[in-house]
């Protein structure tokens, strides 16, 4: 078995080992990119959350957007094109600075710094949108799921009370896959 | 199916109640079970396709996320349901992402059964159930469960059904005791009316109606055929008591009849006496115990004197109760041990028995003879008889029955002869004058088929002197006591009844003479024939008269038929038919002895006859007895008056013939004027006259 430095590295290589004969995605032959998993995971995630009934209709695509990871977009958007969720068609969309979020279902939060996601959060927390990221303490910080890399596999933290918070409901089988982290959500201070 | 019949009816019917019972409930039990089954089965379905739903739906995420930890927690969920003895999850693309085994789910499965959604296997039921993710399916799972555990988890109905089973048969088995007897009692209680009825041949019995069912019908359909038999049988009963009686009926009827037969047989019907067969059956017995005892017998043979005259002029019933009263009479007379007989007519005889002397015998016949000759009045006429009788004696004159009564019998003629009114003993002389008289009927016998007799003419004559005609008289030439006069052989001749063959014969011998006298040229002017009384009682004369006179040619006018006076006072119808017929003929009748009974005047004008003829005992001396001579005139007168000729008979003397021509008597005829004499001297003497 082999061994990885880079914690990025290591989950890769596990997720890698483990798509090889789980993952339903289909991602052909060939190894799968940590984004492309990631990518997988945001469908999965959307499909566990039920956003309100009257929120979009139908024909409305259901929109993924990024911020930050502008170097994956391409491997996100290899997992989720073609896809639906809620019976609606998924759409990927790369946010740039000033572009503004509150259309998007999913944001997916990479190296922003911490005041964009002060303002990120903020913004989120106004609209029923999945607000996920891929940093420690991201919850803390007032996102909705967040990734973490444990050996062998690609895990993730989530927030119930946030994603309720904006009308959202996430089902208990999610939960009971995830590390539940209950951060109440107040008015956190401008870091 | 043998044993079956054999079996009572109340062992047939619980049988049959346990038989369709059971039946019954084990078709109910196994529809029961058989349903049971199906919805178990479907139970089971339902509960391991909501198991695998369940647990599917509660893996869907760890699937979608290829979470095998969480996949596995999930389906360690199932750890407690002990049926589930496998599952697995399988991810999109069918390869298997988590499995949870029991031991018993280590089964390798049929390919078949693996594309289906619930399949059985054996005691394997599986189910499989996609797993969907907002409307994807992202993989399956499959749940093995084991059968026969869930069946015993939702708990085996079978014991419970058999226990219901042997319940409701116990039950069964106590209704069909209880409704058998509704059957059976009643079938049992006919059987037994029958048998009592066959047994004791008592049809009043009856069979008692508990139900109204097929039973019922047949108790009363037993009851009435048991009325009708009742019916008939009281029917026979009663004819044949009837029957009974009146067999015992007939049969005392025969009985009397018998009896009475036995008696008329052996009595006589008028006076009630015994008869001649009695009588001689106790003459046979009385002389047989007298052989042995040595005793003595008299038998009496009675003949009353002149009963004849009462009979005819008084009639016969007084003539029956004359001869009842001389039985009594008789019969008073006797000793309770002797026997009085009625031979018929007015014959009697009488036995006596033990009989010590002829004087007692005498004193006894004495003795009827005073009691007969009292007096008797009978329907208001006075009566007086007379008996003559004739004794003879046991062993003294005979030692045989037969012998004895005819001894008896010809005594008692001695008795008449010699003046009636008396008795006479049986004598050796008797005896012999008996003998002779029988010889003379053998005689007498030959005597008319060897043309031993032979006719006598007495010529008639006209007060003129001429010859008027012949009277014939018959005469027998007795091979060797010469020629006998009728006096001596008539008696003889009517007793034994040759007399109508010797009629016969002279009356055919008189007109073939007359023929004879024709063709000589011998004029006789008629020919008088003698009818003997039964004669004259037979039927059928005039007729055979007339045929001989036909086949002779003779007129019937010149036949002049003579009779007695005496038959005319008989009365017989017969008798004056046949004169009635005689005279129709043509032929003359003539009274012979006119005047010598009593009562001639009573029927000589009723009668056809053409000729009176007066006896010996009014012309004798008539020239001097005044009062004869006087009778003699008046028959004359009239005679003449009834259109009658007068004939003069026995004319011995001149004076008589003189006084008789004086008178106007018609025709004479005598010794005075003729002797009888044969047919040659008749043509002699014509031929004389008419010279």
């Amino acid at each position: 078995m082999l061994t990885f430095t880079n914690a990025h590295l290591r989950s890769t290589a596990c997720l890698l080992c483990m798509l090889t004969f789980v993952m339903p995605v289909k991602l052909a032959a060939g190894p799968v990119s940590e984004y492309q998993l990631k990518g997988a995971y945001l469908l999965n995630l959307a499909k566990f959350i039920d956003w309100p009934e009257d929120s979009h209709a139908p024909e409305v695509p259901f929109l993924f957007c990024l911020v930050g990871i502008e170097q994956y977009a391409s491997d996100i958007n290899a997992s989720l094109k073609g896809k639906q969720v809620h019976g609606r068609k998924t759409h990927v969309r790369h946010l740039g600075f000033k572009d503004p979020a509150d259309d998007c279902q999913v944001l997916f939060v990479g190296e922003v710094g911490d005041t964009r996601l002060y303002h990120i959060v903020e913004e989120s927390r106004r609209t029923e949108q999945l607000l996920i990221g891929q940093e420690p303490d991201f919850l803390s910080k007032g996102g909705d799921i967040n990734f973490f890399a444990e050996p062998k596999r690609l895990r993730f933290e989530i927030n119930p009370l946030s994603i309720r918070d904006k009308g959202l409901d996430v089902s208990s089988r999610l939960l009971s896959l995830a590390r539940v982290i209950e951060v109440p959500v107040a008015r956190r201070a401008e870091p | 199916m043998k044993w079956l019949n054999n079996l009572s009816i109340s062992r047939k019917l619980m049988l049959i109640i346990m038989a369709t019972s059971a039946a019954v409930l084990l078709l109910a039990s196994a529809a029961y079970m058989l349903s049971d089954r199906v919805a178990t089965e479907r139970k089971l379905v339902y509960l391991v396709t909501s198991q695998a739903e369940l647990v599917g739906a509660n893996s869907s995420a760890a699937l979608a996320f290829s979470d095998l930890v969480a996949a596995k927690e999930a389906l360690d969920s199932l750890n407690g349901q002990d049926h589930i003895v496998s599952a697995t999850l399988y991810d999109r693309e069918g390869k298997v992402f988590a499995r949870y085994l029991t031991e018993a789910g280590a089964i390798s499965e049929h390919p078949a059964i693996r594309s289906a959604q619930v399949a059985t296997a054996g005691n394997i039921l599986r189910v499989q159930q996609p797993i969907y993710l907002d409307n994807e399916r992202i993989g399956s799972i499959v749940l093995k469960a084991d059968v026969k555990r869930l069946y015993a988890r939702l708990g085996d109905v079978t014991s419970v059904i058999i226990m219901v089973l042997l319940i409701t048969l116990l039950a069964a088995l106590a209704i069909s005791a209880r409704v058998h007897r509704s059957v059976s009692v009643p079938v049992k209680n006919l059987a037994s009316v029958a048998r009592r009825v066959s047994k004791e041949q008592d049809y009043t019995v009856r069979a008692e109606k508990r139900s109204n069912d097929e039973i019922g019908e047949l108790v009363d359909g037993i009851n009435e055929m048991l009325a009708q038999i009742q019916q008939r049988d009281d029917m026979l009963a009663k004819h044949a008591s009837t029957l009974e009686k009146k067999v015992e009926e007939r049969t005392d009827e025969l009985h009397r009849l018998t009896e009475q037969f036995r008696h008329r047989a052996y009595h006589d019907e008028l006076t009630g006496l015994p008869n001649r067969a009695l009588f001689e059956d106790r003459l046979s017995h009385a002389v047989e115990t007298a052989h042995r005892s040595g005793a003595r017998l008299a038998v009496l043979f009675l003949d009353l004197d002149r009963f004849k005259p009462i009979n005819d002029t008084l009639g016969h019933a007084v003539g029956d109760k004359l001869l009842k009263h001389i039985g009594d009479v008789v019969s008073g007379c006797l000793r309770k041990e002797d026997t009085i007989a009625r031979l018929g007519g007015d014959e009697f005889i009488v036995l006596l028995e033990n009989v010590d002397t002829t004087e007692v015998v005498g004193r006894t016949a004495q003795k009827i003879i005073n009691e007969v000759q009292q007096p008797v009045s009978l329907d208001g006429h006075d009566l007086q008889i007379s008996t003559s009788i004739g004794i003879s004696l046991f062993p003294d004159d005979a030692t045989d029955p037969v012998t004895l009564m005819r001894y008896a019998d010809s005594a008692m003629y001695l008795s008449k002869d010699e003046g009636r009114n008396d008795y006479h003993f049986h004598t050796e002389s008797m005896h012999a004058s008996a003998m002779k008289r029988m010889n003379m009927e053998n005689d007498m016998q030959m005597a008319v088929t060897h043309n031993d007799l032979v006719l006598a003419y007495l010529p008639k004559f006209d007060m003129n002197g001429s010859i008027a005609g012949v009277e014939a008289l018959l005469r027998w030439n007795h091979p060797e006591e010469g020629q006998m006069l009728p006096g001596e052989f008539l008696q003889v001749a009517d007793e034994s009844g040759l007399i109508q063959d010797m009629g016969d014969w002279a009356i055919e011998a008189s007109i073939r003479q007359l023929k004879t006298w024709d063709d000589a040229g011998s004029h006789v002017g008629s020919i008088a024939i003698n009818l003997t009384g039964r004669q004259l009682m037979r039927p059928g004369i005039a007729a055979r008269l007339m045929q001989l006179l036909r086949r002779y040619e003779i007129d019937a006018q010149r036949v002049e038929l003579e009779f007695s006076e005496r038959i005319l006072s008989a009365g017989s119808s017969q008798a004056i038919a046949n004169l009635n017929d005689l005279s129709n003929i043509g032929v003359m009748l003539s009274v012979d002895d006119f005047c010598s009974e009593l009562g001639s005047m009573n029927y000589v004008h009723k009668l056809p006859i053409s000729i009176i003829k007066v006896g010996r005992e009014l012309i004798d001396n008539v020239d001097t007895k005044v009062e004869q001579a006087a009778i003699i005139r008046a028959l004359i007168v009239m005679a003449h008056e009834l259109g009658m000729k007068v004939v003069a008979k026995a004319v011995e003397t001149q004076t008589e013939y003189e006084f008789l021509r004086e008178a106007g008597c018609d025709q004479v005829q005598g010794y005075y004027l003729s002797e009888p004499i044969d047919n040659d001297a008749v043509s002699a003497l014509l031929a004389k006259q008419g010279g």
